[in-house]
């Protein structure tokens, strides 16, 4: 049976960018850098398989 | 604040991304081998960038079909999307606007998947996304009203939002009307990668300047050019369904 395929490369791109504009347009250094770990985590997971 | 490492660092990972997704996908003998090209009815977008980023958002539409996920949340979701991302624009977050529009276009992809996915896609759902497509598009023209309101890019913006609405409703007259209506460079994919793009681009110009006014100036090329474009297109559309209907 074909495994279903994750959605984790869309989520970590959205997750990435999604921190960076925390950062960038309100300074929430802490919970952007929190996002961006997150989406690195997911695209790092998509890039295993 | 500036910030200008992670500015960097943003612009080289987007860069990246881009080229290795797409690098495949622009290459002239795929496009025309694997998706047909480009043709009247695909935006300047072409047919082989809309097919690799349905592909590319396939597993989030199987997923959220395996949750029990209908198509009617997700578009109230996009609405929703469309909402903050107007409010973020009025805010000066920039940025996160811009990422909240692609946000919304991508949605609106993946209501239309889990739609067909669920043998729910009909007349019915067609007609209150689309209804659902514009109030939310009215809605992020207000916030970049709202951003833009002190200089002459306001008449630039409130020139798109009439293409934008032209381009619509030149394609659902047409139809009313028995008429095929769905060429033109500027549809509503490529207002959203434009505008989107735009918006994040000139954020990051900024961080990486250290501007400290911002003047927004890759976002107001942006909606020069969707003015431009939408309008065309929507007098493109016009001039299709007068010739048919001659």
């Amino acid at each position: 049976m074909e495994r279903r395929r994750r959605p984790f490369g869309v989520l970590g791109v959205f997750l990435v960018l999604l921190g960076a504009g925390l950062v960038l347009d309100a300074d929430r250094t802490w919970a952007g850098g929190g996002l961006m770990l997150a989406g690195a985590a997911c695209l790092a997971k998509e890039r295993q398989g | 604040m500036c910030h200008r490492w992670l500015a960097a660092g943003v612009t080289v990972l987007v860069g990246v991304l881009l080229v290795r997704e797409l690098a495949p996908v622009l290459r002239p003998d795929a496009a025309v081998e694997q998706q047909g090209g480009r043709d009247a009815t695909t935006g300047f977008l072409g047919r082989a960038v809309r097919a690799w980023f349905r592909h590319r958002i396939e597993p989030l539409v199987d997923t959220l079909h395996a949750a029990g996920v209908g198509p009617n949340a997700v578009t109230a979701v996009q609405l929703v999307t469309s909402a903050v991302c107007a409010l973020a624009y009025a805010s000066g977050w920039i940025f996160t606007a811009g990422w909240l529009l692609l946000a919304s276009g991508t949605l609106d992809v993946v209501d239309g998947g889990l739609a067909r996915r669920g043998g729910a896609a009909g007349p019915r759902g067609a007609f209150m996304d689309s209804v659902a497509d514009r109030y939310g598009e009215c809605a992020i023209f207000f916030g970049l009203a709202i951003l833009l309101r002190d200089g002459w890019a306001l008449w630039a913006v409130l020139a798109a939002f009439v293409g934008a609405f032209m381009v619509s409703y030149t394609r659902a007259r047409a139809e009313g009307l028995g008429i095929e209506c769905r060429i033109g460079l500027m549809q509503r994919p490529e207002r959203y990668v434009i505008l989107g793009g735009g918006s994040m681009a000139s954020a990051l110009a900024r961080h990486l300047t250290c501007e400290t006014v911002p003047a927004h100036r890759i976002l107001v090329a942006a909606i020069v050019v969707v003015a431009v474009l939408a309008n065309v297109t929507a007098l493109q559309r016009t001039a299709h369904a007068a010739e048919r209907l001659s």
